[in-house]
């Protein structure tokens, strides 16, 4: 068994709630996990359920409205904005959507190079100029296109601006924000492939939120589930796709659709009704409405998270 | 083996904007029977788009060209006049759009939203009749029929898509065009739609075009498969010939699969295709995909576009050809 | 790789580009070059003309109809008016005057509202509300009544009409600007600076002003003409311009007791006015029209 790595990342029961006109939003309650130095934590989830509040929250741009955040072993919940400003040179995030991530009125170079005058990392403009060719090396972006505009590239390259912006500053941590939802599958694998090649060349740390398993699988090395703002599971990867336990999960993996001829036309479980309104939650377990094993139970008593076997945590009554 | 429903022959389809002309679609061949599910796969500029647009002559007007012919129930569509197309459209052919939440108009409640296609194709029919037939629509869908009364913003985005499919089978269309439907929905809804609009195909025995980037769906869906690329179908067949592993393929369509994480398969590394899809204004000579080809032969640089080898299971490339000779 | 080339529709910056799509338009083109006179008769209306022959009086002279030679052997283009003061002297000192007040009132204009409005966008809550709360009162009032309203307490003169007009124009663009404003700070690239740990102020000069451009331009435009117009009409009514600097709104009303027999000392101010207008107007359209698409957003 390997020494007990440091974690990089520490949360510690994190809320995060919103104040809407029909009572407090939910959107992320009671989060409590660490990743390892050097790993990659998986967050899934559909729509709703919190994870890219979650990514914002612990990166500052949201404040939360409970829980700590601990990086790197300090506790920089309440951090003031002159530490938050060093920090940020640790943790970065790329986001989701390429098409509206990128200011459309600067040249590609002027984008990977803002983090560096933000931050007066280099003396002089040709110093900054070298590393930003660097930059656009290391992600595979040909130099030919310093000078061009967002608008005139694809998402796939796109994309790549965004990996080599948030690489700038060196940072250790990186959330990624749905980095490939919004490619074409081969574009997909491009990226996926490029984030998986910097994660060991640079050492980095990730937390990758996406709402697809199937991508989730091939980057992280552990998996967690949420639902409307709470978690569900959390396991390794392999375990999550081997042995689902909470009902949640085993819906979510099989609602994905196989591409093998031999599924055709397999009934798959499919799960009953919609997502339930994440404001002012009723009691008991969030999926109780649309779980097919809910007992009455289910409604009242509010499952716990816990560990049901080695590193696998499930938050259900079932187990209890 | 009755008459088939759908034959497209030879269709191409050019678009000109400033100056530049989009070779969106070159030369496409494709047909479908009646109660069968086409799937129609490709990545984004493939084409796709535009044919479905182009079985119901909703192209621009005055930027497009189009060459070929659209065989619907014997009659070639394009040569049809205005009238006789809008009377197909909703009626005979329908289609649904990728994204639910601008689909529907948001000042019009949802029941009147399906009312309108009815009374649209149906001049005679009753108030009552119509309303009835709303109801049942709604029902088939999964819908509450008290919720007819509902504005599109009260119901979230896999109930705004069923609506969407409610509208498009009220008149029990022949031909159902389904554009990407669930690309916008998570993937439980997505699995949900999935398995309504499986059923209700069944039912009605209603023809589907089915337009999408994902394999999966179009493994638990279709029972034949085109793959688009670069405005061209580049391998078309039933579902087990072209999911088939161990035949032949095109090089394409190995990139996709390869491309594909995989939840059912350990790899730990994906093996992406090479190089970007090609914008429809700047088609490479020869092959169209030779450029990002892992088998790309000098003549596939040049000249001719590969010729279609196979009758079913029909695969247009170099690469077989050489074989057969 | 494939050398994939972008496609060849933009390699330019806007600004070229949106150059490059006027030029080709028939009617910019036509706009581009009424607005570019209007502009060149006020930068150098001196030397195309002394101002004195502007306004010097002569009662040899008056009335005289365009293209008539007077007595001192001196053709006079578009005629003299009742004073005596050559009407094309007029007519380019006046372009001066119609273009400080409504290009300078305009400028101001826009300037103050793209920060209030950047302010209300990037700070929110409070800042806003105050912001659009005071806007709101001084729409309350119309453009005209606050122009009378300062006119009548700080007299006539072309600062006292630059205050007037400024003000009055405010809430439109605050509001408009606002509006497009509060689009750009929700979106991904503005969070993206925010998570390097840029400051406010850096956000709102680096990535929002350069992405208001657009609406900006279009309605300071449109605000070019109606503060001309509005000038105008407030020398038409006598308040603003001090006489007798030439305006071509005073020059109207100078003209109205003519109408009978002189009418051109009418027209020729009317004309010009329209034309003025008119271009400014079309141009704003225009730069709509090419800034729209990308306004939308071209993938």
């Amino acid at each position: 068994m390997a020494e007990e790595k440091k974690n990089l990342l520490e949360v510690d029961h994190l809320k995060k709630y919103f104040d809407t006109p029909r009572g407090k939003l939910h959107a992320v309650d009671d989060v409590t996990f660490g990743i390892e130095e050097g790993k990659t934590l998986g967050v899934v989830g559909e729509s709703g359920c919190g994870k890219s509040t979650l990514g914002r929250t612990i990166l500052r741009l949201l404040s939360s409205t409970d829980g700590k955040i601990i990086f790197n072993g300090e506790d920089i919940t309440n951090a003031d904005s002159k530490r938050m400003l060093a920090l940020r040179r640790e943790m970065q995030i790329i986001f989701q959507d390429p098409f509206s991530s990128l200011d459309p009125k600067m040249t590609v170079s002027q984008i990977i190079e803002e983090p560096l005058k933000i931050h007066k990392l280099y003396k002089t403009k040709a110093e900054r100029e070298a590393r930003v060719k660097e930059l656009m090396q290391i992600v595979g972006l040909d130099e030919r296109y310093v000078m061009t505009y967002p608008h005139e590239l694809d998402g796939g390259r796109r994309q790549r601006i965004g990996v080599a912006r948030a690489l700038a500053l060196n940072p250790k941590f990186i959330i990624c924000d749905e980095p490939v939802s919004a490619l074409d599958v081969s574009i997909q694998a491009q990226i996926l492939n490029l984030m998986m090649d910097l994660k060991d060349s640079m050492g980095l740390t990730y937390i990758f939120i996406t709402h697809d398993l199937s991508v989730v699988k091939h980057i992280s090395d552990d998996i967690l589930v949420l639902y409307l703002g709470k978690m569900v599971e959390m396991t390794d990867s392999d375990t999550l796709f081997e042995n689902p336990l909470h009902p949640y999960t085993k819906a979510l993996l099989s609602a994905i659709p196989v591409p093998d001829a031999s599924y055709k036309g397999k009934e798959a479980e499919v799960m009953k009704g919609e997502v339930t309104s994440p404001i002012e939650p009723p009691p008991g377990c969030r999926f109780a409405a649309r779980c097919p094993k809910a007992t009455e139970r289910c409604f009242k008593d509010t499952p716990e998270f816990k560990e049901v076997e080695p590193n696998h945590f499930v938050a259900c009554l079932l187990y209890e | 083996m009755g008459e088939k429903l759908l034959e497209i022959k030879d269709l191409s389809v050019r678009y000109t904007t400033d100056g530049i002309i989009s070779r969106a679609v070159n030369h496409v061949n494709l047909d479908l029977e009646r109660g069968q599910v086409l799937g129609l796969v490709g990545e984004t500029g493939a084409g796709k788009t535009t044919t479905a647009l182009t079985i119901l002559r909703l192209l621009p007007r005055y930027t497009s060209e189009v060459d070929g012919e659209v065989f619907f129930e014997g009659k070639d569509i394009l040569k049809l006049s205005e009238k006789e197309v809008r009377d197909i459209r909703g009626q005979k052919i329908s289609m649904i759009f990728q994204d639910p939440m601008t689909s529907l108009n948001p000042v019009y409640t949802v029941g009147e939203q399906i009312a309108d296609v009815i009374r649209f194709h149906n001049e005679g029919m009753s108030k009552e009749d119509v309303q009835t037939r709303v109801d049942e629509m709604l029902k088939l869908v999964g819908i509450p029929p008290q919720r007819k009364t509902e504005y599109p913003h009260q119901f979230s985005g896999g109930m705004k898509q069923r609506v969407m499919i409610a509208i498009a089978l009220a008149c029990n269309p022949e031909l159902l065009i389904a554009d990407e439907p669930t690309t916008a929905l998570d993937v439980t809804i997505q699995a949900q739609v999935i398995k309504m609009m499986r059923n209700l195909q069944k039912e009605l025995n209603t023809s589907v075009i089915m337009i999408t980037h994902d394999l999966g769906i179009v493994a638990n869906f279709c029972d034949k498969v085109a793959i688009m690329y670069g405005g061209e179908i580049v391998e078309s067949g039933t579902l087990e010939e072209v999911f088939d592993r161990s035949a032949n393929h095109h090089p394409y369509t190995l990139g996709l699969f390869g491309s594909l994480p995989n939840i059912t398969e350990r790899t730990s590394r994906l093996t992406p295709i090479t190089g970007l899809t090609p914008h429809p204004s700047e088609l490479p000579e020869g092959c169209k995909f030779h450029p990002r080809c892992p088998q790309c032969m000098e003549i596939c640089k040049t000249g001719d576009n590969p010729p279609k080898i196979g009758t079913d299971h029909v695969i247009q490339c170099h690469l077989y050809a050489e074989k057969e000779a | 790789m494939s050398k994939t080339k972008a496609p060849r529709l933009k390699k330019n910056s806007q600004a070229a580009e949106v150059w490059q799509s006027l030029i080709h338009r028939p009617a910019a083109l036509i706009a581009l070059i009424g607005c570019g006179i209007i502009l060149f008769l006020a930068l150098f209306a001196d030397l195309l003309v002394p101002y004195d022959v502007a306004i010097r009086q002569s009662g040899k002279i008056k009335l005289l109809a365009p293209m008539t030679t007077d007595i001192y052997g001196k053709l006079h283009l578009l005629g003299t008016d009742n004073l005596g003061r050559d009407l094309l002297a007029r007519v380019i000192h006046g372009a001066r005057t119609a273009m400080e007040i409504g290009l300078i009132s305009s400028l101001i204009s826009l300037v103050i509202s793209t920060i209030l409005a950047c302010m209300c966008a990037m700070l929110g809550g409070w800042v806003d509300n105050v912001i659009m709360r005071i806007v709101d009162v001084i729409s309350c009032v119309p453009g005209m009544v606050v122009a009378l309203a300062i006119c009548a307490a700080l007299g006539n003169g072309i600062p006292q009409l630059l205050v007037a007009l400024t003000i009055s124009s405010l809430p439109l663009h605050v509001k408009m600007v606002r509006s497009v404003a509060l689009t750009v700070a929700k979106k991904d690239f503005v969070e993206s600076a925010v998570a390097l740990g840029a400051k406010p102020w850096y956000i709102m000069v680096r990535h929002l002003v350069p992405n208001l451009a657009s609406v900006i331009l279009i309605n300071g435009t449109a605000q070019v003409s109606i503060n001309i117009m509005q000038g105008a009409t407030l020398g038409f009514i006598g308040l603003g311009v001090k006489a007798p600097t030439p305006e071509w709104g005073t020059m109207l009303a100078d003209g109205l007791s003519y109408t009978m027999k002189d009418q051109y000392m009418v027209y020729i101010p009317g004309i010009v006015l329209c034309l003025a207008a008119l271009s400014i107007n079309t141009l704003g359209d225009c730069l709509r029209d090419a800034l729209d698409p990308q306004l939308k957003g071209k993938a």
